[in-house]
């Protein structure tokens, strides 16, 4: 028999392990938030500027994807629209997982009523679907992207708050945490120094495969008029905006804004399937 | 007498993708007389289920099997699929070793009991309970008409591995393959548990093939035992030959490899073969 | 029997829960309900006042919980404030093609989910793979991206089904449901089936289906009656949930396609600040996940003798 030992940091060994699905959903997610963070570069017209001589435009060689009802040139402003559709869900994420994960160590740490009361909340929160929560909030807020990034980070929490409690619940039944605690170490130092870290491989694959339901949920908000406003972009906004052209036969601004969308939680989904397969979770 | 079944030069492996072949049976040799019972005794992987498997044409899947199993005159190896089926419909059942994953859990007792009688042999509902209930009444469990409707979470083990019994009489085969039908239980149970399984093979004049790795067990239960290790069969004796005067070098270690109440020792001899030992 | 009313007990509990939940929800909304209400209008202070005692804005918390309570279990939600219409009224109207798109869409999933999930199961190899791929695709794509497509493909191009309204009998009611019911339930559906695909394969290894086949019983009544009607019940959880997900779907298909359900209703009173008739909804969909959970929970216990003995 001969051994095959991969050389720790040879390329090959590390990326070899990539099917060209994932490398693909890695190109994909790579070049869509390049373009965001560099949109007012990339961007070859004013993303709100309306040229109403030039409305429902075809794709051209100014117009690089066509323009929309107002004669704004589609691609810049999904360039510019990539900057909340991406970074909006980024947001969602981290409060949600923030939240989620100090909910999760309190229950799994203090156990017994306190546990018991929060297990139950969750248990609430879990059965309205994220969609509702965030209508809710966003009804107290008021239409905007920011009461859509705070609806959806509560909508999240509870399912990260459970997945994330029963992990550390496992854990702090280690043996070595009673070790650590007749130490004479705090709780808090415990759970920031072991528990958290021991479960990070969960917590990270669990947030990109949310990370694929929030674009899709945070897309679906700014579709019903609910997220981003006018006259600034979002993909969701523009494939509602371009549903009139479509019904004349123009489907461009929702076809290319749609595709975007599919793509880029495609490829996120990609890639947490990717992820929670290497470690096991 | 006549061969209940005859098993030649058996030869079952898995072929791996990279390394060689994993060989689970290496040319197995057995017979089983009609009306008798043998004993398979041997180490956990040396291959008792899966020879007691393929007499059903069970097979491990993706195996490649050679050699030849013949039960009742009907060719088991590379029999269709219609043919072994009407084999396990009719001449061999099987009682497995643990009763409690081996029957549904969504279903009742009433019907394991009587689905073989009723999808296999057509008999009506009503009557295939009646006869149900008369081979609960026989494997000694009362209140049989009541446990047809219980569920088998609320019967104890050694209960529940009384109605596998009790089903695999249903549809009165010839042949009994029992798979360590008592090691699942606790050790109370499994004595009244090998009663009934004995009781009713004498009753009804079955051959059977009992696994299991006691060999007190087997010497007291069946005519013939077969000692298999590493998928051979390395000897097969009367029970009282093979416990007194053991041919094979490993059956002799296996017998003094025994715990005993007798003679109590600081450790147990280990079982220990080299290659060069084996036929 | 005494088990089933603690049951009921309990269901009224949690009933009345979410009841409170939501109103206190929009107690505290942040929102001024009269400013809502005059909206560009101006009013004099005692004007204010006089709107303030009419809707019994200044009354103390709980009296004003258990007033509106009691109006609700004689089914008076209130007023709307955008359309000065009984709450109640605007709803029951509404309710009619919700339904009929929740119930068709559930039909749906249930039927291809089931049907489609089991036949990969059962198989080996290429099906299996399609499968997956399928519902992969189907699962990344939001449900109004579908929607979008749906339109343009069957309405525009093709022309076989109108894009929207909700037609006026009930042939063309559900000639009109068509394409909302397959944008509603292609991801569900896909969801489902990928469930029942694992249950399904789940099964298939257990031990029980060995001594099925050890007593040669054929594939196909194996498959029927111990496989199928063991992986029912993780399948039941999730046609469950995705009935109460397909509520919060109804919200954007109905806007899309613009049927007049409480969905896009609901939307509609976000986007108007119409707390009243919002709460009223909130309500509706609260009462209505609560029912079908208490209905899942009774599916188990029919289902799963396990759970019928233990509790």
């Amino acid at each position: 028999m001969t051994a095959v030992v991969a050389a720790p940091n040879n390329p090959v060994a590390i990326f070899g392990r990539f099917s060209p699905v994932v490398v693909v959903s890695v190109l994909i997610i790579v070049v869509f938030t390049t373009a965001a963070i560099l949109a007012p570069w990339i961007a070859t017209h004013n993303p709100n500027e309306p040229d109403l001589l030039n409305t429902q435009s075809a794709p051209t060689g100014t117009n690089w994807l066509g323009t929309d009802n107002l004669g704004r040139d589609l691609f810049s402003r999904m360039v510019h629209g990539a900057r909340s559709t991406i970074f909006g869900p980024v947001l969602v994420i981290t409060v949600a997982t923030t939240l989620g994960v100090s909910i999760a160590m309190v229950a799994a740490w203090c156990g017994g009523i306190v546990d018991q009361i929060i297990a139950r909340f969750i248990d609430v929160m879990f059965s309205v679907p994220t969609i509702i929560v965030a209508l809710i909030v966003v009804m107290l807020t008021g239409a905007g992207l920011t009461g859509v990034v705070i609806g959806l980070s509560i909508a999240y929490v509870p399912y990260y708050a459970r997945l994330i409690r029963s992990a550390a619940m496992k854990e702090r039944s280690l043996p070595y945490v009673d070790a650590l605690w007749l130490e004479g170490r705090s709780g808090l130092w415990i759970v920031c120094r072991h528990i958290i870290p021991n479960i990070s491989p969960l917590i990270l694959t669990q947030s990109i495969a949310s990370l694929g339901l929030a674009i899709i949920d945070i897309t679906a908000l700014s579709f019903l008029g609910l997220g981003v406003q006018s006259p600034d972009s979002d993909w969701g906004v523009m494939v509602r905006n371009g549903i009139d052209g479509l019904l004349s036969g123009r489907p461009y601004e929702s076809l290319f804004a749609g595709l975007a969308i599919v793509l880029f939680a495609g490829s996120v989904n990609v890639l947490g399937n990717h992820l929670s397969r290497r470690f096991e979770v | 007498m006549s061969r209940a079944v005859e098993i030649n030069d058996l030869k079952i492996s898995i072929p791996q993708r990279r390394e060689d072949e994993k060989e689970l049976l290496r040319g197995v040799n057995l017979q089983l007389q009609s009306g008798e019972s043998l004993a398979l005794v041997g180490e956990s992987g040396s291959g008792k289920s899966i020879t007691a498997r393929s007499i059903l044409g069970m097979f491990p899947r993706g195996a490649k099997v050679s050699g030849s199993v013949k039960v009742d005159g009907t060719e088991i190896v590379g029999a269709s699929s219609r043919e072994l089926r009407r084999v396990r419909r009719s001449g061999v059942a099987m009682i497995f070793q643990d009763p409690r994953a081996h029957i549904n859990p969504v279903r009742t007792v009433g019907h394991f009991l009587t689905e073989t009688l009723i999808v296999s042999s057509g008999w009506s509902r009503k009557d295939a309970e009646e006869c149900a209930a008369q081979l609960l009444r026989d494997v000694g469990i009362p209140n049989a008409k009541e446990r047809l409707n219980q569920y088998p979470h609320q019967l104890s083990g050694g209960l529940l591995q009384r109605v596998m019994i009790a089903g695999a009489l249903a549809d009165e085969p010839a042949i009994l393959l029992a798979d360590e039908p008592t090691t699942a239980l606790d050790v109370t149970t499994q004595e009244e548990v090998m009663a009934i399984l004995m009781e009713m093979r004498q009753e009804k004049g079955l051959a059977m093939l009992f696994i299991t790795h006691d060999l007190e067990l087997a010497a007291a239960t069946c005519d013939h035992t077969a000692v298999m290790y590493k998928g051979r069969v390395l000897e097969v004796n009367t029970s009282k030959e093979l416990h007194d005067s053991p041919e094979h070098p490993y059956t002799v270690q296996l017998l003094a490899a025994r715990p005993s109440v007798a003679e109590r020792r600081h450790r147990l001899p280990v079982v220990d073969m080299s290659e060069e030992q084996l036929p | 029997m005494r088990r089933i009313l603690l049951r009921i007990l309990l269901l009224l509990v949690v009933l009345f829960f979410s009841v409170f939940l939501v109103y206190t929800l929009l107690y505290l909304a942040p929102g001024d309900p009269i400013g809502a209400l005059l909206g560009p209008q101006s009013a004099t202070p005692g004007q204010v006042q006089l709107l303030r005692e009419q809707y019994g804005l200044d009354d103390p918390f709980f009296e004003r919980f258990s007033g509106w309570l009691w109006g609700v279990l004689q089914g008076d939600l209130g007023r709307s404030m955008v359309y000065q219409q009984s709450v109640f009224n605007m709803i029951l109207a509404r309710v009619p093609t919700t339904l009929l798109l929740v119930g068709l869409s559930t039909l749906f999933i249930v039927i291809i989910g089931f049907t489609w999930g089991t036949r990969a199961g059962i198989s080996r190899g290429a099906w299996s793979n399609v499968h997956l791929a399928i519902s992969t695709v189907l699962l990344s794509t939001p449900v109004f991206i579908t929607s979008v497509g749906l339109i343009y493909l069957f309405a525009v191009v093709l022309g076989w089904f109108p894009a929207f309204g909700s037609g006026s009998d009930l042939i063309t009611g559900i000639w009109h449901m068509v394409l909302p019911v397959i944008a509603l339930s292609l991801p569900a559906a896909a969801y489902l089936s990928r469930i029942t695909y694992s249950s399904v394969r789940g099964e298939l290894n257990r031990e029980h289906v060995e001594t099925a086949e050890s007593r040669g019983f054929s594939r196909g009544y194996i498959i029927r009656t111990h496989v199928v009607r063991n992986a029912l019940i993780p399948m039941v959880t999730v046609a469950g949930n995705s009935a109460v997900t397909l509520v919060a779907g109804s919200a954007i298909i109905e806007t899309i396609f613009a049927l007049d359900g409480v969905g896009s209703l609901l939307v509609r009173a976000i986007l108007q600040s119409d707390f009243a008739l919002a709460q009223g909804i909130l309500l509706f969909i609260a009462v209505f996940i609560v029912l079908v959970n208490a209905f899942v929970d009774t599916l188990y216990f029919v289902l799963d003798p396990r759970i019928r003995r233990a509790r």
